[in-house]
């Protein structure tokens, strides 16, 4: 406990308010990730904090909060194969920069377009690692469930399992916006952006 | 913060313990993930070696991706597109992706690449990579030189003995392992103009393959001696100004 209190000393206020917001974003998304697994909802929610971080911070914040993530999932659930879906929430964290305008402020316009890009990116990335890794079989019920209805309707594998994965990413990726875009109204202006070292 | 990531991983000179430490446990990570190799059976402790090195290596590969522009030539989105197709991420990535289940455990074989992975933080390697570059010109006309014979060579053996080789394959083989002066004697030439081809290639290889050892040892001791003298003149205390202390002693007197 005293070699914390030591490190933290020893960190400038902006190390601080950099760990402080990234250990907050890493946590929103395990605790997000874990109650829509429970609850059985057809989301991942896996990634509000990623792009919280990245919206707040800076870019590399999102990926390093994003990468945190992956490793937690990967040494304590899923196994070091998914180590590769990194990728997708690597390419989340750097979408997300698309939210802010020159002036580092959020624009609805802006907001909508990131989230396309993110919804479309991200499952196209999702489907191919699946296809790759594991033949176009999904371990997410949900995805099952949509990739089912998709091959059942005459979609072959990859298709259909694009297919799955994107009806899970739209409302995954809405709500992950939606909540991130909240984290960043809530947190004090003082807080966001770069190199606030002076503000503070 | 990516110039903080930067500095553990690239600042050799002005690093601190954590850089050390850090170099120390990716190229430890990097050498026990070749232990399971040396074995024929495939323990089970073997998994767990290569899980816990595979989240090491995975870990260093996206930390230098993500502060590369640093180190790039080009600018920032152009830096991270440019990654992935350096020669160390794509050996770092090829080594991985057995691991990753995104290769047939077929080509574990590629895990013997993480090796290379150790190159990074061995200074000793920084020399040989200079001597190598600044002496590249020569060695690749030695080079050229050398494939330009075993092709001539083994295109006149194929040509006047097809018997004793089946295909030009064999032929290549045979003019390398003569030039090299290796010899193994499994394929031999049995006409007079062969075995004349093949004294000329022993004599020719001993020219050849002479000829860049001695370049790259004196490559090696320019290296030496001009680290060498940069470090005296580091270390060299700083000239008393003589003139300065004639011209005291002058209005002294």
């Amino acid at each position: 406990m005293s070699k914390i209190k030591k490190l933290l000393g020893q960190m400038t206020l902006n190390q601080k308010r950099y760990a402080i917001i990234m250990l907050i974003c890493v946590m929103i998304n395990m605790v997000l990730a874990e109650v829509v697994t429970r609850a059985n909802l057809p989301l991942w929610l896996d990634v509000p904090g990623t792009i919280a971080a990245t919206i707040i911070l800076e870019p590399a914040a999102g990926l390093i909060v994003g990468l945190i993530n992956n490793f937690f999932q990967a040494i304590f659930i899923n196994g070091p194969t998914t180590l590769v879906y990194y990728s997708v929430s690597a390419a989340v964290a750097l979408l997300a920069v698309l939210m802010l305008d020159e002036s580092g402020r959020l624009k609805l316009g802006r907001i909508i377009v990131s989230a396309l890009l993110i919804i479309i990116v991200s499952t196209l990335l999702s489907s191919l690692l699946k296809h790759w890794q594991s033949n176009d079989i999904s371990d997410h019920v949900w995805e099952n469930y949509f990739s089912l209805m998709a091959a059942s309707k005459g979609a072959g594998p990859f298709l259909s399992n694009f297919i799955g994965t994107l009806l899970v990413k739209i409302p995954d990726t809405v709500i992950s916006v939606f909540l991130a875009v909240i984290m960043y109204k809530i947190t004090p202006e003082k807080y966001r952006g770069r190199d606030k070292c002076q503000l503070l | 913060m990516r110039k903080t990531i930067y500095s553990l991983i690239f600042y050799k000179d002005s690093r601190g313990l954590t850089g050390r430490i850090y170099d120390f446990i990716v190229s430890a990570a990097a050498l026990i993930s070749i232990i399971p190799l040396l074995f024929k059976t495939w323990y089970p402790f073997f998994d767990k070696i290569e899980t816990f090195t595979l989240y090491i290596l995975f870990l260093d590969y996206i930390l230098r991706w993500i502060v590369h522009d640093f180190r790039s030539r080009y600018g920032k989105p152009r830096a991270f597109l440019v990654y992935p197709f350096t020669p160390m991420a794509v050996i770092s990535l090829l080594c991985m992706l057995p691991s990753l289940g995104l290769l047939d455990e077929n080509f574990r074989i590629l895990r013997m690449f993480r090796i290379f992975r150790m190159i990074p933080y061995m200074r000793t390697f920084d020399m040989v990579a200079r001597v190598f570059k600044r002496e590249k010109k020569t060695l690749l006309s030695v080079l050229y030189i050398a494939l330009g014979y075993i092709f001539i060579s083994a295109l006149v053996m194929f040509v006047n003995e097809p018997e004793t080789f089946n295909t030009f394959y064999d032929a290549i083989y045979w003019a390398t392992i003569t030039l090299t002066a290796v010899g193994y004697g499994d394929i031999y030439p049995v006409t007079n103009i062969g075995k004349f081809i093949s004294m000329l290639s022993s004599i020719f290889g001993i020219a050849i393959i002479a000829l860049p050892a001695g370049i790259v040892t004196a490559g090696f001791m320019e290296e030496i001696n001009s680290t060498v003298r940069d470090s005296d003149e580091n270390d060299k205390p700083e000239a008393p100004d003589i003139t300065a202390a004639e011209a005291e002693v002058d209005k002294n007197e």
